[in-house]
């Protein structure tokens, strides 16, 4: 277990340096999108390794001569990085419209990085307008074309079915994990959970899902100390994992994290995509009938608020702890709502500021702590 | 005698109180040191025991809080600071609904119910202006005792505006005031209006429910408590020694513990 666990952990400490060492080494091409909406299949049915753009340790240096302090920390990260050329291995890079930032980074990427394509990938952000599922084939559409384009071969629905099975398979086996340690959290620390998650974003989805298989044998096998404590609920965090010393912290105070929707978390594998009929349809379908509340789109099915609450209410969480990045301004716009209705359901919660730059753990710690107190 | 003890280790003093099963205060002493470490935490014990005519064997119980509470090798457990004051403040006051607490390099705004539990709570998270330190520092550059501070600014005729709150910026703000010879009065309510600002945000965090109690070292400044007051539009109360009741909060439950253990 611990062979595969450090697979995946030499996978995410230097995501772009490994990545980089696996194009030289199959020749491939790497293809990065940004976190939340964009089809991934697409690039993996046109043969490249598709890879969720990830936040690094790295302090913000050269990049700062072209975004301002007042993006979050994943966006500044982005440009910065790119700047200092780590991410000229890249082919290509989607951003999509998760926020206005990120077209922001589009911008500036399109200029520091002129050998790699910088795409931008534009949603209809009303879901149930007249017109929204049209918008989104075609833009699906043009994303295909792109894709295409890069790779230098056609995509057929046949590559595309099996790159959705792959892709189903994978998210179903990351469920299969969570549930797993929903049953039984001593059997892995979160922070360990959100990793296995993050290595699935950065190498090829095959692999993922042979080790995931591996991985999950020897735990239903395993033995955990039944585990007492506060049970809380994780949220927040839309683009970027939540940093590792946050969630110890959370655990070691006696925390027991039974869910979240962070996006390095449920919201990366709760959705699959239809095996049958048309496959690129089953791609549209499954953004615009999306199950989950996603704070930059409207007229949702559910309301992230009310989501909270009920996911909360069913794993019996005596509490929410909120992860809110600096400066992300569609949670900070969600969070008041979100505030009120948890208030209203008599469900204690706490809301803690992330930022790139290392942030006091002290102040953390005691926070933390007395939420914990609170909480009984 | 079993007693049960408190020990609040801040980051310019270190608090201790002694209680006996009854919740009878028997004694307390505050340290205040240039390094508040374990050092500085035993001495306030010892301080305290000596006082009560103590010594270590008769502690039943002893809990740890304030930003030093894990970082000493002894007490048999850790609390925040948080539950603490909430505790000790409802110990004096039973109906207080709101604790303002500024210590040394935290502030902190605690709502609680009948029962001394915690409901809500926001605290600095980000830098320690605003706080003891902060005037610590502003103190040592106005050269003004700063236990004289309090009564100083309440002569003032027309505060000053200082614009910033870091405290290194709002240093070279009153040397430069100084400097113009903008009067120290003046300058001294000048900082406790930004000080009362900062706090006001943070109350508006966790909302204002009255009584208010306002405890740690920042609560002896009468200047901080009045502009409090203004701004809130309310009483604030102000325990006789608001900087023990951390320690005290701490005893308390120390005290719970010791009872608990003896059923």
């Amino acid at each position: 277990m611990e062979q595969i666990m450090n697979r995946f952990r030499s996978v995410v400490e230097a995501p772009y340096e490994k990545l980089a060492e696996w194009k030289n080494a199959s020749k491939g091409k790497v293809v990065a999108c940004s976190p939340m909406h964009f089809p991934e299949e697409l690039i993996h049915a046109a043969g490249m390794l598709p890879v969720v753009l990830q936040e690094t340790n790295e302090a913000i240096t050269s990049g700062f001569s072209h975004i301002h302090p007042f993006y979050c920390g994943i966006t500044r990260n982005m440009v910065d990085i790119a700047d200092k050329g780590q991410l000229n291995f890249l082919d290509a890079i989607f951003y999509s419209d998760i926020c206005v930032q990120a077209r922001t980074a589009t911008c500036i990427l399109q200029q520091t990085l002129p050998r790699t394509r910088v795409e931008y990938m534009r949603l209809p952000m009303s879901l149930n307008r007249p017109n929204a599922s049209e918008d989104t084939v075609r833009e699906f559409d043009k994303v295909k074309s792109t894709v295409e384009s890069i790779a230098g071969n056609k995509i057929d629905d046949s590559a595309l079915k099996q790159s959705i099975r792959v892709y189903n398979k994978n998210r179903s086996l990351l469920r299969s994990l969570r549930d797993l340690r929903k049953a039984n959290p001593g059997l892995l620390a979160y922070r360990d959970m959100l990793l296995i998650i993050q290595a699935g974003m950065l190498m090829p989805k095959e692999e993922h899902s042979e080790l995931l298989e591996k991985l999950l044998s020897r735990l239903k096998k395993g033995k955990a100390a039944s585990k007492k404590g506060r049970k809380v609920l994780l949220s927040g965090h839309l683009c970027q994992k939540p940093k590792a010393d946050i969630l110890d912290l959370i655990e070691g105070m006696g925390g027991i994290i039974v869910d979240d929707d962070l996006y390095t978390g449920y919201r990366y594998c709760a959705l699959d995509a239809e095996e049958n009929g048309s496959p690129f349809q089953a791609l549209v379908k499954r953004y615009l009938e999306t199950s989950l509340p996603v704070p930059t789109r409207s007229y949702l099915p559910v309301r992230w608020d009310k989501y909270l609450v009920d996911k909360a209410t069913a794993n019996r969480a005596q509490g929410v702890i909120i992860l809110v990045v600096k400066y992300c301004e569609p949670h900070l716009f969600h969070y008041p709502f979100i505030k009120e209705a948890l208030a209203a359901a008599g469900i204690p919660h706490i809301m803690l500021e992330t930022e790139h730059e290392v942030v006091s753990l002290e102040g953390t710690r005691t926070r933390l702590q007395a939420f914990m107190e609170m909480l009984g | 005698m079993s007693v049960a003890v408190g020990v609040d280790i801040g980051s310019l003093t270190a608090k201790t109180v002694i209680v006996d099963s009854d919740c009878r205060i028997l004694a307390y002493k505050i340290i205040r040191g240039k390094i508040v470490d374990e050092t500085a935490a035993i001495m306030s014990m010892r301080q305290a025991l000596n006082e009560a005519n103590l010594s270590e064997p008769d502690i039943g119980f002893l809990i740890t809080t304030g930003y030093g509470r894990n970082m000493v090798n002894f007490g048999n457990k850790s609390i925040t600071e948080i539950s603490c004051h909430a505790r000790g403040a409802h110990f004096l006051y039973p109906d207080v609904r709101t604790v303002i607490d500024i210590g040394g390099q935290d502030s902190k705004v605690i709502t609680l119910n009948g029962d001394s539990k915690v409901i809500n709570f926001a605290m600095n998270d980000k830098c320690a202006a605003g706080t003891g330190r902060f005037l610590d520092v502003m103190a040592h550059a106005l050269e003004v005792p700063i236990e004289e501070m309090g009564e100083l600014s309440l002569k003032a005729e027309s505060p000053a505006q200082i614009s910033s709150i870091c405290t290194v910026f709002a240093e070279s703000e009153v040397i430069s005031l100084a400097a113009q010879k903008r009067s120290r009065l003046d300058i001294i309510a000048g900082l406790h209006e930004a000080i009362g600002r900062r706090m006001h945000s943070l109350v508006n965090q966790v909302g204002i429910t009255p009584p208010i109690v306002m405890t740690g070292g920042v609560a002896k400044n009468v200047g901080v408590v009045c502009v409090l007051e203004r701004l809130l539009e309310t009483e604030i109360t102000v325990p006789p020694e608001p900087q023990i009741i951390g320690a005290l909060g701490a005893a308390l439950f120390a005290a719970e513990e010791l009872k608990g253990s003896q059923r």
